[in-house]
C-alpha cells in the first residue's frame, strides 16, 4: 500500500515537472522496491535547481557543506540517507521546525532528485589530526558494539545504499546527532540501531569519535 | 564444568547401564567414540580438523543484529534462542543427567552446541527442583546465529543409523559465516556459500533424535519430511519455517517452494550496507511451539533478550490455527444408536501432526454432541478438573514404553512406540463416537474441536512443580454441523475406511 503511494506520487511529480507540489500526501518512509528505484530516478541537475530556489544554501553551505558548526554537511552524502531523511522531516518522523517547513512543498521525485545532486558534491575531508579510537577500528564487544568502520566504512565515507557518510560532519553536529539518539529525542533510525550504539557510549567517547571524523571547525568557531 | 577426562570416565559405566536396553553393537560405538574423531559422545558434533574450540571463537547473536537486524529480530524470542533457557527443557535434562550421564551431551548437543563442543556446561543438581545447567554467555543464547552459521558439515555417514540426527554437524567457529546468498559480502567477517544451509539435511542434524543407547527414532521430524510430498516436490525445511505462516500456507497447498513463488513481502536489506535482496529468510523458525512463550509470561519490550516474546507466541499460534482440517459425517448404525465419525486431515504440516516429541505432545479431539433442547448426548475429549486429558480422549501422538513395556514419557527410557496416532503430511485419521439419540429428538448438533499442547499437565507437574503452570491448549480449528434426526435414520453406517 505504501510502496503504491511512493511510487506513484512519484511518477506523479516527475510528470508534472514542477517541484513544489502542494501539500501532496506522503506517507512515512518505507524500504521497497518501489522507494529503490525512486531514489535511483534522482536526477542532479534537477536536484539542483531545487536546491537553489529552495535556498538550501542557507544553513548548508553553496556546496553543501555547511558554514556554521552546528548543521550538518550533506555534500557527497549516501543519496538514500538523505532522501530518507528529506521524507523524515516531512512526514514528522524526524523533528525539525526548519526542515519541516522546508519540506513542506517538496514531492517525493523533488527529494529523490536533491538527494542526487548533494551526492554528486565533493565532502569535506575530515581534519586528520587525530588517530582513529578504538571504538571506530575495533568496537567493544563486551557492550555488544561493532567498529563504526564495520557500517559505515572504512573511512566513514558510508557503506552501500543506505549507510551515511560521517566523514566530513562538524564535530558540534556529530555529538548533537549522537546525544539525540542517546536521549531519544531522534527515533528515526531504523530497528533502533543508532539509540542502541548511542546508548553505550559515554559523553567523552562520542566527542572522541566526532574529533576523528570531524572537517575542520569553521572560523567563525575557531576564533571563539 | 565437565573435562573430556570426566567424559570418558563416565562413558563406560554409562554404556554398562546402557547394555540392559541398548543394541550391544551400538554400545560398542559409545565407546569408540569417546576416541579422537568423535570427542563428544554420544552426540556426533565435531569440529573442524577435531580442533578444540573456545567460547570465545563464537559471537553473540546481539553482535550480528546489529547488522542483520531483521534476522535478529526473527530469531530473537524464538525457541532456538531459548534452546537452553527453555525451563522446561532444562528440567527434563536435569532428571536425563543424573538417570544417565550419557544424556549430557545428547541433550545438550542440540540445545547448546557451543557449550558441548567447548565442554564448558555445568549441572548443578542441587538447584532447582531437579537441577539445572549453566554456560558461558554465548553458549547459554542456544541455536544462536554463530552456530548454525559456523557449521561447515554433517557426519551423516558416521551415525549409528546412518541418517541425520544427534547433532550430527561439523562446527567451523571463526571469522566465516556460512549462508545461501552466493555474492555475499561484508566489511566485518568473510563469506561463504553454503548449500546445505538451503536443505533439509541441514535442520536433520538436530530433528531427527535416535536413543543413544538402543537407536530407536525418539524423534524423527526429519525421517517423516524425507518420505513426504513435500520432499517428492523438493519442498525444504526452510520453505514452510523461514517465511511467515501465510507463505507457508501457499507452500503447503499448492507444493510450490517460496522461491519460485512470485513474491514481493520478503524483499529488503539482508545486512546493513548490503545489495536489496528479494528474498529474506525470517528466523524465527516458528512451528507448533506456543507453550513457552505463553507461559513464561516475559513480554518486556525493555527487555528484548527475555524469553516468550509474544510475536513468536502469535505466529505460532496462527501456524497451529491453519496446519489442520476437520470433516463430519453422522450416521445411525441401529435403533437411538448413531456414530459420528471425525476425520482430521493434516493439510500443511511438511512433518507428521505432531512431530518431535511425540509421546509427550498432545493433539485432540473434543466432540460434543447436543439435541435441540441442549442435551448432552456425548462429550469426549473436554479436559478435567485437573486440565488433563480423559482416558477415553482420541489423542493424536505416540505411546512410549521403556524396557519393561511400561509406559513412559521420558525420552531416554523409550525402547519403543506402542502405538503411534500421529498423523502423516496430507494424510488424515478418524475419531469415532457413539451416542444415543433420545425418543422425540428432533435434531442433533455435532461440535469437533481440535486441540494442542506441547505437553500434559502431569509432565509439567512433574517438571516444574505441581501446579506451578497451568498448560495452556490452542484450539485448532473447529466444526460444527446440525443434523434432522429423519435424515440421519436414512442414512447407515458406512465401513471403516480410514485405512489411511
Amino acid at each position: 500500500m505504501k510502496r503504491t503511494v511512493i511510487l506513484s506520487l512519484g511518477l506523479l511529480t516527475a510528470f508534472s515537472g514542477a517541484y513544489a507540489a502542494e501539500e501532496e500526501e506522503i506517507e512515512p518512509f518505507v524500504w521497497s522496491r518501489a522507494t529503490l528505484d525512486l531514489i535511483e530516478s534522482g536526477d542532479a541537475a534537477r536536484g539542483e535547481e531545487i536546491a537553489t530556489k529552495q535556498k538550501c544554501s542557507k544553513c548548508h553551505g553553496d556546496n553543501g557543506i555547511a558554514e556554521d558548526d552546528e548543521s550538518p554537511s550533506i555534500a557527497g552524502q549516501v543519496p538514500a540517507y538523505n532522501f530518507k531523511q528529506l521524507v523524515d522531516y516531512r512526514t514528522e518522523v524526524r523533528e525539525s521546525m526548519d526542515m519541516k517547513k522546508t519540506t513542506r512543498r517538496l514531492g517525493l521525485q523533488d527529494m529523490s532528485d536533491l538527494a542526487a545532486y548533494f551526492a554528486t558534491l565533493p565532502p569535506e575531508p575530515p581534519e586528520g589530526k587525530v588517530e582513529p579510537p578504538l571504538l571506530v577500528t575495533k568496537g567493544d564487544m563486551d557492550r555488544f558494539l561493532l567498529p563504526c568502520q564495520a557500517c559505515h566504512g572504512k573511512k566513514g565515507e558510508g557503506l552501500g545504499f543506505e549507510v551515511p557518510a560521517l566523514a566530513g560532519q562538524k564535530i558540534d553536529h556529530f555529538v548533537e546527532v549522537m546525544t539525540a539518539f542517546q536521549e531519544g529525542d531522534r527515533e528515526n533510525d531504523q530497528y533502533g540501531r543508532m539509540r542502541f550504539v548511542a546508548s553505550q557510549l559515554t559523553e567523552k567517547e562520542i566527542e572522541q569519535i566526532a574529533a576523528y571524523y570531524a572537517a575542520p571547525p569553521t572560523e567563525e568557531d575557531e576564533e571563539e | 564444568m565437565h573435562s573430556l577426562l570426566s567424559r570418558t570416565q563416565w562413558v563406560i559405566p554409562a554404556a554398562v547401564t546402557l547394555a540392559l536396553v541398548a543394541d550391544p553393537i551400538a554400545a560398542e560405538e559409545l565407546k569408540a567414540g569417546a576416541g579422537a574423531e568423535r570427542r563428544f559422545p554420544p552426540s556426533y558434533i565435531t569440529t573442524e580438523g577435531h580442533r578444540d574450540v573456545k567460547p570465545e571463537e563464537w559471537t553473540d547473536p546481539r553482535i550480528c543484529g546489529q547488522c542483520h537486524t531483521y534476522q535478529y529480530e526473527g530469531w530473537n524470542g524464538s525457541m532456538h534462542s531459548n534452546a537452553f533457557k527453555d525451563p522446561v527443557f532444562q528440567a527434563l535434562w536435569a532428571l536425563a543427567e543424573k538417570a544417565d550421564p550419557n544424556m549430557h551431551n545428547h541433550c545438550g548437543g542440540c540445545h547448546t552446541p557451543i557449550g558441548i563442543s567447548t565442554e564448558t556446561v555445568e549441572f548443578h543438581p542441587d538447584k532447582g527442583l531437579h537441577g539445572s545447567f549453566s554456560a558461558p554467555e554465548v553458549a547459554e543464547q542456544g541455536v544462536s546465529c554463530d552456530v548454525c552459521h559456523t557449521i561447515s558439515g554433517n557426519n551423516l555417514l558416521k551415525t549409528a543409523v546412518l541418517e541425520h540426527g544427534n547433532a550430527s554437524y561439523v562446527l567451523d567457529p571463526g571469522n566465516t559465516k556460512r549462508a545461501t546468498l552466493e555474492n555475499a559480502k561484508s566489511p566485518y567477517h568473510e563469506t561463504a556459500y553454503s548449500e546445505h544451509h538451503a536443505s533439509s539435511d541441514f535442520c536433520g542434524n538436530c530433528h531427527n533424535i535416535f536413543h543413544p543407547g538402543n537407536n530407536f527414532p525418539v524423534e524423527r521430524t526429519y525421517d517423516e519430511w524425507k518420505y513426504s510430498i513435500y520432499a517428492q516436490n523438493d519442498i525444504q525445511c526452510q520453505d514452510c519455517h523461514m517465511v511467515p505462516v501465510e507463505i507457508a500456507n501457499k507452500v503447503a497447498d499448492t507444493l510450490t517452494r517460496p522461491k519460485d513463488m512470485d513474491l514481493t513481502d520478503l524483499e529488503g536489506f539482508a545486512g546493513l550496507g548490503g545489495p536489496w535482496r528479494t528474498f529474506r529468510h525470517k528466523h524465527g523458525f516458528v512451528g507448533g511451539n506456543a507453550v513457552l512463550t505463553s507461559v513464561m509470561k516475559a513480554e518486556d519490550p525493555d527487555s528484548p533478550e527475555a524469553l516468550g516474546r509474544g510475536s513468536n507466541y502469535e505466529e505460532a499460534v496462527k501456524r497451529l490455527q491453519h496446519v489442520a482440517s476437520l470433516k463430519l459425517e453422522t450416521v445411525k448404525v441401529d435403533g437411538p444408536l448413531h456414530q459420528v465419525k471425525v476425520r482430521v486431515t493434516n493439510e500443511r504440516a511438511g512433518h507428521h501432526l505432531p512431530t518431535s516429541l511425540t509421546e509427550v505432545r498432545e493433539v485432540w479431539l473434543e466432540v460434543v454432541v447436543t439435541d435441540e433442547a441442549g442435551h448432552e448426548l456425548l462429550r469426549n475429549g473436554t479436559l478435567d478438573d485437573h486440565n488433563e486429558l480423559p482416558k477415553d480422549a482420541v489423542v493424536f501422538n505416540a505411546h512410549a514404553v521403556d524396557a519393561n513395556g511400561q509406559h513412559t514419557s521420558l525420552p531416554w527410557e523409550i525402547t519403543r512406540f506402542t502405538d503411534v496416532n500421529t498423523i502423516p503430511p496430507k494424510g488424515w485419521k478418524y475419531g469415532k463416537y457413539y451416542f444415543n439419540v433420545p425418543d422425540g429428538a428432533k435434531e442433533v448438533k455435532v461440535i469437533a474441536k481440535l486441540h494442542y499442547r506441547s505437553f500434559g499437565q502431569h509432565l509439567a507437574d512433574l517438571l516444574l512443580g505441581e501446579g506451578a503452570i497451568k498448560v495452556p491448549s490452542v484450539e485448532m480449528v473447529s466444526l460444527e454441523e446440525v443434523y434432522p434426526v429423519e435424515a440421519l435414520a436414512s442414512a447407515s453406517a458406512a465401513p471403516a475406511d480410514e485405512h489411511h
